[in-house]
């Protein structure tokens, strides 16, 4: 990082200065629920299809009337697909308008831009319940897994379109999977290793395709939210076509990529495939089509093809458009949201920020809704199992040393003091909307019991003998542990953390480093404790994905055994071997993830998590915070609960198809 | 003259080469690239591929070749055809664009910021100095220094905040960006103008304020060092006006000094201003330059620390040109 630290600190102090100028801390208390109990009943099953609500005219915004009129679209009928599938609004919608959200530059399109948008594609062939327990078809008529559970069929509907007007069909899954998964230029990964044990996609019809899979995959399913769904609409065929060999003559291909500047076909292929470039053109399914990209704004309309009308048959979305002003940090976004410059806003205010924004509300003619993070832990500890020193990888490796770093901790006097008493004092385990939660999970070892905490260090034979107050190694060495981390709001969490270590006699410090320099260390094992939250503990994911805290599959730099998740995922090639007890939870977890019997497979998810509150994985602070919401008041049908977590696309499973704007 | 000028254009161009070779080791000095950034969202696609899937990228960008393996095309490329190479980070993740149209999207409103800042400098400091020089000690020099060292210590974006700040609770008026909401993407018009003018008086002001005082204060001083010397005695003597006597000569003399300042006002206008430039939003290079940098977007970064020297050696050969032109006591070779 060529930037020095302290002047994005400078930064941040400001504008907390600046926030406080503006309005003094009130005292808040709201309830943090990750589920609005008012949500209509209809979120939580299948689509119904316009027929069966006995729709049969179909209405439209305005503005594509106009366009019909002129002749530059057809009909909404001949737009939408047969039986078009519903979408019940929280209350009936207008169309019109143009909401704003605010998002830096990295972030764009990433939550903002989702959670007003759902511009990212995900949920969009199957839409997790608001609740996240299960996945329903969206865009997709439904799926059939065969008797084995070794084939998935999925059904399309008919008549469904891409912005462009060009019908959405089994060629485009064909297309992602025959030409591009498979091929070594544009997937240089074999799709074994992302999507495994597919050996064939084939189609019956237009509308019917099957994925063969060489084992039983039961909850497959879930993937089609985020993994093969998202992929397979990022590669529209019938305009990706244009710029694949096996379409055209590869040295043309190749003369059309340098004159663009690019080296060779795959680049110049990724390039087109961007959706994010008007003048690229490539066709999307989302509910809104970029039409203008600036420096500091881009601009969204509304998705004339859009496939989900309302319970009265209107085309979705209701708002025309919606314009995501970017801008350079962050931080930024905090004051833009306090202004009340954004429709809506929520990823990355921080809970500890909610006084200040509800005394804003007025003045910036906004309401302040209180989600829940959807985080197991806001912050976790993650001491290094795999410590290239020995006698520190011994202290970190014994479960008593990890159960006293979780009972030296007062997570209420953190909870009091930096979430405003509202969020959960947790261990890292699933939050407890998932159907697997259980209290002994949540609340193993989260006890504030300094004495215990003693007793534990003592008997490992962790003692102070030099008399400097800290706790040595039994041999007299020094005990010291670094936590390392990087800029987040962790941090003020972690300063309180290390105050009540040291009060057991534990010499910890922090150690706080870039980003990038981060992600080096945490892959290559070079760490004492490492920090990050606990997230995909919500069943949008678990168990599909076992995520940081389970058992070593996957997560490599955000867990406590970076390299035997690397021996797993590398079949051996690097990192170290996982001993006996680890490979227990590797056969655990192979379990859930494949036995087609649910009843075993829940057994098996229950070891896993038995294992985590008993052994410490990861060690929890406090979790599901409040995040706040920033909803002006002009804008409609936002639920007053929800969670605000990658885990459900920062909103996108609540319908932003039928927010809406009050008239102008 | 000719001759002088042209031998300077010659030499701009190996101290080019040597700052792009320079500045591009030093941008990737610093451990990762730029798919150390994207750790996060390849995990969420690829899960335990993850890194390998990395990998993979870095030879599909190129990014496994030494730094010298990825200078040489770079540079080949701009001198031969303009081709900046491409830059790899989008706002959504990894994405290619060239690096001449995120470059030439913001030169715009780059060099109107900064012409305008610099013209809003010198219109404001150069009375202020010659007043503080020829009443020094007088109240309002004693004000002007005071306001000369609070703009020179205060940072700039503290002052941008405080500026917004005042100016959003007096006027109620938003000032993020260029544009008002409802004009951002419109075509000109009147009321456009008018806006655009409003949200461009507290950039011209915050990115002024810090260059101005440094001018007062030198300028005020070189003011002193002339007034006390014979032939402003002896104009004075001759009975010239005492503002004639200010302005024919001393600062004529005192101006010199500030004049050479512009080779390296010209950069510092444009990369100096860049937490300013976050705090309100402003589409500059050097906010482009600390976006790419934070990103490790080599090719974008490399090109903007280019565009940066070209004009730190131009405006360099400006002010030795004006320089030989206005001061007699400069010689040709």
């Amino acid at each position: 990082m060529s930037i020095p630290k302290h002047r994005n600190w400078m930064l941040w102090f400001s504008l907390a200065a600046l926030l406080l100028l503006m309005g003094s801390p009130v005292v808040a208390q709201q309830e943090v629920l990750s589920v609005d109990p008012d949500l209509p009943e209809s979120w939580y099953g299948e689509r119904p299809l316009a027929s069966e609500l006995g729709i049969t005219e179909f209405s439209e915004s305005p503005l594509l009337a106009e366009r019909v009129e002129a002749g530059e679209l057809p009909p909404v009928a001949e737009r939408l697909p047969v039986d078009p599938p519903t979408i019940e609004p929280l209350s009936p919608g207008k169309y019109g308008g143009v909401a704003h959200v605010w998002s830096s530059g990295h972030d764009m399109g990433v939550d903002d831009g989702r959670m007003l948008a759902g511009l990212s594609g995900c949920y969009l062939l199957g839409r997790s319940t608001p609740d996240g327990r299960d996945t329903l078809p969206n865009l997709l008529l439904g799926w059939e897994y065969s008797d084995d559970a070794t084939e998935l069929t999925l059904f399309l509907r008919e008549g469904v379109k891409w912005s462009d007007g060009h019908p959405f069909t089994t060629d485009d899954f064909l297309f992602w999977w025959n030409q591009v998964a498979l091929n070594e230029d544009l997937e240089p990964v074999p799709p074994e290793d992302w999507e495994p044990g597919i050996l064939e996609v084939s189609a019956a019809d237009e509308y019917t395709v099957t994925f063969t899979y060489d084992r039983p995959v039961p909850v497959k399913h879930l993937a089609f939210h985020k993994g093969i769904g998202q992929r397979v609409l990022n590669h529209p065929a019938h305009f990706m076509k244009d710029y694949h060999p096996d379409f055209r003559d590869l040295d043309e291909l190749v003369a059309e990529a340098e004159e663009h500047g690019m080296d060779y076909w795959d680049q110049y292929y990724e390039y087109m495939q961007s959706k994010n470039y008007p003048e690229r053109g490539r066709p999307v399914m989302d509910p809104y089509v970029i039409v203008e990209r600036a420096p500091t704004y881009a601009d969204f309309e509304r998705n004339p093809y859009y496939p989900f009308v309302d319970d009265q048959g209107n085309q979705l979305p209701y708002l025309d458009g919606v314009r995501l002003n970017i801008i350079a940090d962050r931080a930024m976004k905090r004051v833009m949201a306090f202004e009340g410059a954004a429709a809506i806003a929520g990823p990355h205010l921080f809970g500890s920020d909610i006084p200040l924004y509800i005394d804003g509300e007025e003045e910036g003619d906004y309401t302040t809704y209180i989600w829940s993070s959807g985080k197991g832990s806001e912050t976790a500890l993650m001491p290094n199992l795999n410590h290239q020193d020995e006698a520190i990888r011994e202290v970190l490796q014994d479960v008593r040393f990890r159960r006293a770093l979780s009972v030296a901790m007062d997570r209420d006097e953190i909870n009091r003091r930096l979430f405003h008493g509202m969020a959960e004092p947790r261990q890292s385990s699933l939050t407890s909307d998932s159907a697997y939660y259980r209290e002994e999970y949540s609340q193993a070892w989260i006890q504030y019991d300094p004495e215990l905490a003693e007793e534990l260090l003592d008997d490992m034979g962790l003692v102070d003998q030099s008399g400097d107050g800290y706790r040595q190694l039994p041999d007299g060495e020094r005990l010291f542990l670094e936590i390392l981390f990087t800029d987040s709001p962790a941090t003020p969490v972690l300063e309180l953390a290390i105050e009540q270590f040291r009060e057991v006699g534990l010499d910890i410090d922090l150690d706080m480093v870039s980003r990038d320099l981060m992600v080096e260390r945490r892959n290559a094992a070079d760490f004492d404790i490492s920090e990050w939250h606990i997230d995909r503990v919500t069943d949008n994911y678990f168990p599909h994905d076992l995520g940081k805290t389970f058992a070593p599959t996957s997560s490599q730099m955000y867990s406590s055994w970076p390299l035997w998740v690397s021996w797993v995922t590398s079949a051996g090639r690097t990192g170290e071997e996982p001993p006996d007890d680890m490979k227990e939870l590797l056969d655990w977890a192979r379990e859930v993830f494949s036995n087609p019997d649910e009843e075993e497979r829940d057994m098996y998810v229950h070891k896993l998590l038995q294992a985590q509150a008993d052994n410490l994985w990861t060690i929890g602070t406090v979790g599901e915070a409040p995040s706040p919401v920033i909803v002006a008041n002009n804008l409609h049908n936002v639920p007053r609960h929800g969670m605000l977590i990658d885990d459900v696309d920062w909103g996108s499973v609540y319908f932003p198809e039928q927010f809406y704007l009050d008239p102008q | 003259m000719a001759v002088y000028i042209l031998r300077r254009l010659v030499y701009l161009i190996p101290t080019v080469l040597l700052i792009s070779i320079i500045s591009f080791a030093v941008i990737n000095a610093p451990p990762g690239d730029i798919l150390s950034s994207q750790v996060q969202e390849l995990e969420q696609q690829y899960g335990p591929a993850a890194q390998r899937q990395i990998e993979a990228l870095r030879t599909r960008y190129g990014l496994d070749q030494p730094v010298y393996m990825r200078y040489f095309p770079w540079i080949v490329g701009i001198i031969t055809r303009l081709d900046f190479g491409m830059s790899f980070s989008g706002a959504y993740g990894i994405e290619f664009r060239p690096v001449v149209d995120i470059l030439a999207e913001r030169l715009g409103y780059t060099v109107l910021i900064s012409v305008l800042t610099l013209g809003f400098t010198w219109v404001a400091a150069i009375p202020i100095a010659v007043y503080s020089a020829a009443w020094q000690r007088s109240v309002f020099d004693y004000v002007f220094t005071f306001i000369a060292f609070v703009g020179r210590s205060m940072p700039n974006f503290l002052l941008a905040l405080l500026l917004m700040y005042f100016v959003y609770t007096n006027f109620g008026w938003s000032l993020g960006g260029m544009f008002s909401s409802e004009y951002v993407g419109q075509p000109w018009s009147w009321g456009r103008f008018v806006d655009f003018l409003r949200n461009l008086v507290v950039p011209v002001i915050v990115i002024g304020t810090a260059g101005m005082a440094t001018i007062v204060r030198v300028l005020r001083a070189t003011m002193l060092d002339e007034l006390g010397k014979d032939y402003v005695q002896t104009a004075r003597a001759k009975g010239v006006p005492e503002w004639k006597v200010l302005w024919t000569h001393p600062v004529k003399v005192a101006i010199l000094p500030i004049v050479s300042t512009i080779g390296w006002m010209l950069p510092m206008i444009f990369s100096g201003s860049v937490i300013t430039a976050i705090v309100l939003n402003l589409p500059t290079i050097g906010l482009t330059l600390y976006t790419a940098l934070r990103a490790q977007d080599m090719y974008l970064a490399g090109s903007c620390v280019l565009v940066f020297s070209v004009l730190t050696v131009i405006g360099t050969l400006i002010s030795d040109i004006i320089l030989a032109k206005i001061d007699p006591r400069i010689r040709y070779d």
